[in-house]
């Protein structure tokens, strides 16, 4: 029991650190990545929505987009069944994006090729609010 | 004495600083990694520059010269909903088979005010813009 007494003031100490240091490095890292400082890291979810998307995985990309009503869930499997084996992805490249707030966007250039052979090329932007995609295109 | 403890303090404070940092890594995880290869990053085409300049500085007789009605209409639609435009900031670019996508966040206010930022790219050939997305 005195052992521990003794050990209060230096948990104390640790514990004022570790919160200090917590709370200025997420302000910090959120502060530098709305002005870009270092550039802007990517974000987990928008890469995992794009492959989820380019892997037609319908239970990710639910997950990763703002709740809506079953009819749009269930049009979502729909839209991925009826593309399962349509296209097939080439390349995936990440050509960067910004923050503003809870506001972020992320962009890629897509490479597939579809089920005829025939080879697209093109971007797709996504507009996450919270961590959730909310726009597309 | 006092001295030692006023180490020990230090010591044990720094100790926290550095789990804190480590910690607030970590609540932010790394993105899965992808599947694909990415392609190398190009510079920024001067057509699509030139091109973002004229959209900042709301030069619409430039814009009208530079893009046709159809690349109008898809860049109107690429800005929604900004009405006002504070900036544009290019982000990256990469090229295939001649294609080069050059990435734009554009930031600014809507009708109602509020600010918010929308990404528009650009496909360049031939050193002409020939896509809005």
């Amino acid at each position: 029991m005195g052992v521990l007494r003794g050990l209060a003031p230096w948990a104390v100490v640790f514990v004022l650190g570790l919160l200090t240091s917590f709370v200025v490095t997420a302000l910090g890292t959120g502060l530098a990545e709305e002005r870009a400082v270092f550039g802007v890291k990517e974000s987990a979810q928008a890469r995992q929505y794009i492959i989820s998307l380019l892997q037609q995985e319908p239970q990710s990309l639910i997950a990763l987009t703002p709740k809506t009503d079953v009819v749009s869930r269930a049009m979502q499997f729909r839209q991925s069944e009826a593309a399962a084996g349509q296209i097939q992805a080439q390349s995936l490249t990440y050509l960067g994006g910004r923050t503003a707030g809870s506001l972020a966007v992320h962009i890629y250039a897509i490479e597939i090729r579809a089920g005829s052979g025939q080879r697209q090329f093109f971007p797709l932007a996504l507009t996450l609010l919270q961590g959730k995609v909310v726009r597309r295109e | 004495m006092s001295k030692v403890r006023a180490l020990l303090g230090l010591f044990v404070f720094a100790s926290g600083i550095i789990v804190g940092v480590v910690a607030a890594q970590l609540v932010a995880p790394p993105p899965p990694p992808s599947p694909w290869r990415s392609l190398p990053l190009v510079d920024e085409p001067a057509v699509a520059a030139a091109v973002a300049g004229m959209l900042v500085a709301e030069d619409a007789r430039a814009l009208a010269k530079a893009l046709d009605a159809d690349l109008l209409q898809r860049l109107g639609t690429a800005i929604e909903p900004l009405v006002d435009i504070d900036g544009i900031d290019f982000t990256g670019a990469t090229e295939r088979q001649g294609d080069i996508l050059s990435a734009y966040v554009a930031h600014g206010r809507t009708q109602s005010g509020s600010t918010v930022i929308v990404g528009v790219v650009f496909r360049v050939r031939d050193g002409k813009v020939v896509g809005v997305n």
